[in-house]
């Protein structure tokens, strides 16, 4: 049997109401992934590695434009949405995009 | 001679705004006194070593780099709680705390929000 998680698409700043939003559904899942894109990518600045229980992917492209080199405790894939895509089709229980 | 205070509190890239704020402060730069205020996510502007190269998009920090007379104040509380106190940031830019970047506003002659 396959593993299933949650998996979340973050595109939101930290300050942004969705991000607090999207933050608490992931706390609740206990079983997550969040894939960091576009402006979400700027979480890895805000804590975001600091909470336990789910694994962080983020956007190499978005990183790069925005100056962070935050690279612990976050996977960085060459081919970003290849790998969001896959994850979603196959090993997704529920798929949340903020 | 006039003067005018640009505030943008939107973060780079994720929208056209950040980019809009700089061109309409660049050209205003022209005949006017102008100063660009970053708030809120708008501080993101100011982090140094930005690379936008793969994302087609034009460099913002260059902008900011290729018009050194423009004068760009950073809200330093919006600074401390995004994490970026510690990070490298542009060398032209003003860090103010609260205080200056409120009577910065209340001085200049308009403000124009992004």
């Amino acid at each position: 049997m396959q593993e299933e998680y949650d998996v979340f698409l973050l595109t939101k700043p930290p300050s942004n109401p969705r991000s607090e939003l999207c933050l608490k559904l992931v706390t609740r899942s206990g079983n997550a992934r969040i894939y960091l894109a576009g402006d979400g990518v700027y979480h890895l600045l805000s804590g975001i590695l600091e909470l336990p229980g789910y694994t962080v992917y983020a956007c190499q492209e978005d990183l790069k434009a925005r100056a962070i080199n935050v690279r612990e405790k976050v996977i960085i894939p060459d081919n970003f949405y290849s790998v969001l895509v896959e994850d979603m089709m196959e090993h997704c229980k529920r798929a949340y995009t903020f | 001679m006039k003067s005018v205070f640009y505030l943008l509190n939107t973060a780079p890239y994720g929208s056209e705004k950040a980019f809009g704020a700089l061109n309409a402060a660049a050209v205003s730069l022209n005949g006017m006194n102008v100063t660009l205020g970053l708030y809120g996510d708008g501080v993101y502007l100011a982090a140094a070593d930005q690379d936008s190269t793969n994302l087609r998009m034009p460099n913002l920090s260059d902008i900011l780099y290729s018009y050194g007379e423009l004068r760009v104040l950073v809200h330093e509380p919006s600074l401390i709680e995004r994490g970026l106190f510690d990070k490298t940031l542009i060398e032209t830019i003003e860090l103010v705390d609260e205080e200056d970047f409120l009577k910065e506003m209340e001085n200049l002659d308009s403000v124009i929000l992004f």
